[in-house]
C-alpha cells in the first residue's frame, strides 16, 4: 500500500473497536468493510471503476448481516 | 521506490547523460556536483519530467523548450527526440503468517521520449510516449496505465516534497499577501502525504450511500411522521449535496486563483530578478524632476551672475583707483566750505529781513537800502549761475560719502561675490551632468528589460488576492451553512431511525442506515485523528530537525526557540516569551533553508513514504556548523538521498560526504571554457558532460579556474 494510507487503514481499524458491539462480531465485520471500502478506493484510484455501485453493496451485505443478527436476537 | 539509474537524451543541457544512483542502505548518499549553468537543476527537471510529464515543466510545458538551446538545425536535424529512461525499483511486503513478513523487490523502467520539430525560434510537439516496464525473469514486460501507476506510488502533488529545489521550496514558509497560498501547499503536502485524500473520497462515496438509503426509507411509507422526517431528509440531503458541490466548486475556483497567485509571484520575481521597470522608471521621472530643477537654479545663478556685474560692488571695485583723488578733491572743497553752497538762501533771507549781515539797512523805500538791495539781487543772479555747478558737486560729495567702506576694503567685497557665484554655477554644472548621467544609465537599464508589465502583474496579483478573499469567505459561507444542515440532518436521522426501529418493515433499511452511519463515523474519526495526531507529529519531528539544523538553544537567548506547523497549517517559528515570528521575515537565510528542510524531511518520516529525496542546492545560504548540520540531518532522515551541490556547498563537509556518500560525480559544461574551466574540452556538441570525479578530485575536463583549491584537494 503505497503512501501513508497503511497508517490511514490502521488508524480506521483502530476506530472500529470504539463502535458498540451491535452483535457478538459486529465490529470485527466492520472492520472488514472499512478495509474492503478502503481497498476499493485504492482501486478506483488506480484504474477508475464503478466505485459507487462498489460501495452500496459493501454496506447493503453487512447491513443485511446485521439485520439478520438483530433478528436472530429477538 | 529506490532510484537505480536515470539517462537523458537531447534534455535542454544533458544531451547525453546517465547517472547511476547509490543504492546503499548504510552510505545512501549520492552526490552530483556542479558549479552553476551546469544542469543540476536540469536534471532535477528531467527526473521530475519522466515521471510526471509535462505537468512537472514551469507552465505545464506551454512554451516550454525541452530539446538542447543550441541544437545545430543545419547540423542535426529539425527533428529532436527527446527521451529520458528512469530505472527504479519498489519494495513488496507482505505478510505470511501471524507476525511474519515477507519483502521482494521489482526492478521497473519508466521511459518518455517526446519529439520536437525545430524550425527558427518556434517549436511543436510531433509526438509523446510514456511507457511503464517491470522486470521478470523472461525480460521487460510493458505494465499498463503508466500515469496512473505513478501517481499512485509518488502522486504530482507530492512532487515538490522529494524532488525540492532549494529555492522553491521556500514556498512553504514563504507567505503571498494573505498568507494563504504557503498555507494552501502546506495543507496539500500534508493532506497527500498522510493519505487523507482517500478518506475524503469514501466519505464522499458513503455520504451518497446514505442518501440512497434515506431514499430507500421515504418509499416505505405508511407512517404519516416517518413520511414527513423522510421526505424532509431527502430534501435535506439533496440541499446538502448541492451545497458541498457549490463548495467544491468554490474551492476548486480557490485552488485555480491560488496556483494563478504562484505563478504570477513567481513571474514578477523572476521579472525583478533582472530589474523593476517600475522602480527604474520612477527613479527615472524622479531624476528628471531634479534635472529641471538643477536647470532652473541654474538660470538663476546665471542671472546673479550678471547682475553682480551691473552693481555698485564692481564698479567701485574696478575705479577705485580713480575714486581715490576724485573724492579727495571733492573733501578738500567740503572743507574749503566752497560745498555746500549756501551763499543764496543766505543772501535771500537778508533781503526778507532787510537788514545785511554787517547790519546796513536792506529796507525799501530807503535810498541806499535800495541801492544795498540791487547790489546783492545782482549777487544772487550770478550766484544762480555758478551754482548749478555747484549743485551736482555737492550731490557727488555727499553720494560719494558711502563709498568710503567699499574702498577700504580694495573691492574684496565683489571679489568674495564673484567667487561665491562661480562656485554655485559650478556646482549646479556638476550637478546637471551627474542628473544627465543617471538619466543616461536609467535610459539604458529600463531598455534592457524585457518587457514584462510589472505595476500589471501587481495589479493582477492584488485583483487575484481579493478574489482569494472572496472565494475564502464564500468557502467558509458554504462549511457553515452545511455545518448548521447538517446537523439538522443528523437530528433527523435520529428521529427517522426511532420511527424506523418500531416498524419491521424498516429493520433491514435500519441496520443500513446503523452500518452507513458506523461506517462513517470510523472514518471521521480516523481523519480528525490523522489531521490532528499525525499533524502534530509532523510539526514535533519538523521542530526537532529543525532545532538541530540551527543549533536552538534558548538557555543561550537564541532568538528561535521552536517551529511548528498551527491548525490552520501554517508554519510559525516562536521565539522568546512564545512571540510568534515570521518565518520569511524574521529568519536568515540559512534557517529558512533549515525550517523548508526539516518540514520536508519531517512529512516523508511521519508518512512512512518509501521515496527517495533529490533536493538541488539544500545547502545554499547556509555555512560552517549550519551547513554540516543540515547535510547529517537530511542523510539521517531520508531513505535514499540523491544532492546536487555546487563546489562551494561541499567545501566544510568533505568528511561527511566521505562518510556518507555511496556515489560522488560531477557535472561539466564545456561552455564554461576558457571562462572557468582550466582546459578546452575536446568534445564539439555541447551539453553537459558526466566524470567519475568526487568531491575531492578533479580531472583534465571538469578542474576548473574559478574554484580555489584547499591544501587537502588532490
Amino acid at each position: 500500500m503505497p503512501l501513508n494510507q497503511s497508517r490511514v487503514v490502521e488508524v480506521a481499524l483502530e476506530e472500529c473497536g470504539k463502535l458498540p458491539e451491535r452483535y457478538p462480531g459486529y465490529r470485527e465485520s466492520i472492520r472488514r468493510l472499512v478495509s474492503d471500502v478502503l481497498e476499493a478506493e485504492l482501486r478506483h484510484a488506480i484504474a477508475a471503476g464503478n466505485i459507487q455501485q462498489k460501495v452500496d453493496g459493501l454496506v447493503t451485505r453487512a447491513a443485511a448481516i446485521l439485520a439478520a443478527k438483530e433478528g436472530d436476537g429477538k | 521506490m529506490r532510484l537505480i539509474s536515470a539517462e537523458f537524451r537531447n534534455f535542454r543541457l544533458l544531451r547525453d547523460v546517465k547517472v547511476c544512483f547509490g543504492t546503499g542502505t548504510e552510505r545512501k548518499l549520492t552526490v552530483i556536483r556542479g558549479a552553476n549553468d551546469s544542469g543540476k537543476t536540469t536534471f532535477l527537471l528531467g527526473l521530475q519530467w519522466v515521471l510526471y510529464g509535462d505537468n512537472a515543466l514551469p507552465n505545464a510545458g506551454r512554451n516550454f523548450r525541452l530539446y538542447p538551446v543550441d541544437w545545430d538545425v543545419d547540423r542535426d536535424g529539425g527533428q529532436v527526440e527527446v527521451s529520458a529512461v528512469l530505472e527504479f525499483e519498489k519494495t513488496f511486503r507482505r505478510k505470511t503468517g501471524a507476525n511474519k513478513v515477507s519483502e521482494s523487490r521489482q526492478r521497473y523502467r519508466l521511459e518518455r521520449s517526446v519529439v520536437e520539430a525545430v524550425s527558427g525560434d518556434e517549436r511543436t510537439r510531433v509526438s509523446s510516449t510514456v511507457k511503464l516496464l517491470a522486470e521478470h525473469p523472461e525480460g521487460w514486460r510493458t505494465e499498463a496505465e503508466p500515469v496512473a501507476w505513478i501517481n499512485q506510488e509518488l502522486p504530482d502533488e507530492l512532487r515538490e516534497v522529494f524532488f525540492m529545489d532549494g529555492d522553491r521550496a521556500l514556498g512553504f514558509i514563504q507567505a503571498s499577501g494573505s498568507g494563504a497560498t504557503s498555507r494552501k501547499k502546506v495543507e496539500d503536502a500534508i493532506r497527500s502525504l498522510l493519505g487523507l485524500g482517500i478518506i475524503d473520497n469514501a466519505l464522499r462515496h458513503i455520504t451518497t450511500t446514505r442518501r440512497a438509503v434515506n431514499r430507500k426509507a421515504k418509499k416505505i411509507g405508511g407512517d404519516e411522521r416517518l413520511e414527513q422526517v423522510s421526505s424532509r431528509l431527502v430534501d435535506l440531503g439533496a440541499m446538502l449535496d448541492q451545497l458541498e458541490e457549490d463548495k467544491s466548486n468554490v474551492s476548486g475556483d480557490l485552488r485555480d486563483v491560488n496556483e494563478r497567485i504562484s505563478e504570477l509571484q513567481e513571474e514578477l520575481a523572476v521579472t525583478l530578478q533582472k530589474g523593476d521597470r517600475q522602480d527604474l522608471e520612477d527613479q527615472m521621472n524622479h531624476t528628471r524632476r531634479e534635472l529641471k530643477r538643477v536647470h532652473q537654479e541654474g538660470d538663476k545663478a546665471s542671472m546673479d551672475h550678471a547682475e553682480l556685474f551691473c552693481g555698485m560692488d564692481v564698479a567701485v571695485g574696478l575705479l577705485a583707483p580713480a575714486l581715490g583723488p576724485a573724492l579727495g578733491i571733492l573733501g578738500e572743497m567740503h572743507s574749503d566750505g566752497r560745498i555746500p553752497s549756501a551763499t543764496i538762501p543766505v543772501l535771500r533771507d537778508r533781503l526778507d529781513v532787510g537788514e545785511c549781515i554787517c547790519g546796513e539797512s536792506l529796507r525799501v523805500g530807503d535810498k541806499l537800502g535800495e541801492a544795498r538791495r540791487s547790489v546783492i539781487e545782482r549777487l544772487i543772479e550770478e550766484n544762480q549761475r555758478s551754482d548749478q555747478v555747484g549743485e551736482v558737486v555737492t550731490e557727488l560729495y555727499y553720494w560719494s560719502s558711502g563709498l568710503g567702506d567699499e574702498r577700504g576694503a580694495g573691492g574684496a567685497s565683489w571679489t568674495r561675490k564673484f567667487t561665491a557665484c562661480a562656485a554655485t554655477r559650478e556646482d549646479i554644472k556638476q550637478r546637471r551632468e551627474e542628473c544627465g548621467r543617471r538619466v543616461r544609465r536609467l535610459e539604458k537599464e529600463i531598455d534592457g528589460l524585457p518587457d514584462t508589465d510589472v505595476r500589471g502583474l501587481r495589479d493582477a496579483i492584488r485583483g487575484y488576492e481579493d478574489r482569494q478573499r472572496q472565494l475564502q469567505r464564500m468557502e467558509g459561507e458554504f462549511a457553515a451553512t452545511i455545518e448548521l444542515r447538517g446537523e439538522e440532518f443528523r437530528e433527523l436521522e435520529r428521529d427517522r431511525d426511532r420511527l424506523l426501529k418500531v416498524r419491521d418493515r424498516g429493520k433491514k433499511l435500519s441496520a443500513e442506515v446503523d452500518v452507513v452511519r458506523d461506517l462513517e463515523n470510523v472514518l471521521l474519526a480516523s481523519k480528525q485523528r490523522m489531521a490532528n495526531d499525525e499533524l502534530a507529529r509532523v510539526s514535533e519531528s519538523m521542530n526537532g530537525s529543525f532545532s538541530r539544523m540551527i543549533g536552538v538553544d534558548p538557555e543561550q537567548k537564541a532568538i528561535v526557540h521552536r517551529a511548528e506547523i498551527s491548525e490552520s497549517f501554517d508554519i510559525v517559528v516562536v521565539g522568546p516569551e512564545g512571540r510568534r515570528l515570521s518565518p520569511d521575515k524574521d529568519l536568515n537565510g540559512a534557517s529558512r533553508r533549515a525550517l523548508t528542510l526539516a518540514f520536508i524531511l519531517a512529512l516523508a518520516k511521519v508518512s512512512g513514504v518509501k521515496a527517495p529525496n533529490v533536493i538541488d542546492t539544500p545547502l545554499g545560504m547556509a555555512s560552517g556548523y549550519v551547513r554540516r548540520a543540515i547535510l547529517r540531518l537530511a542523510i539521517e532522515e531520508s531513505r535514499q538521498l540523491v544532492l546536487l551541490l555546487t563546489h562551494d556547498e561541499i567545501r566544510g563537509c568533505e568528511d561527511v560526504i566521505d562518510e556518507c556518500a555511496d556515489v560522488v560525480v560531477t557535472f561539466t559544461n564545456p561552455a564554461h571554457y576558457p571562462v572557468m574551466l582550466v582546459n578546452e574540452p575536446e568534445q564539439e556538441v555541447g551539453g553537459v558532460v558526466l566524470c567519475t570525479c568526487n568531491h575531492r578530485t578533479t580531472c583534465q575536463m571538469c578542474v576548473r579556474q574559478d574554484i580555489v583549491r584547499e591544501p587537502n584537494d588532490d
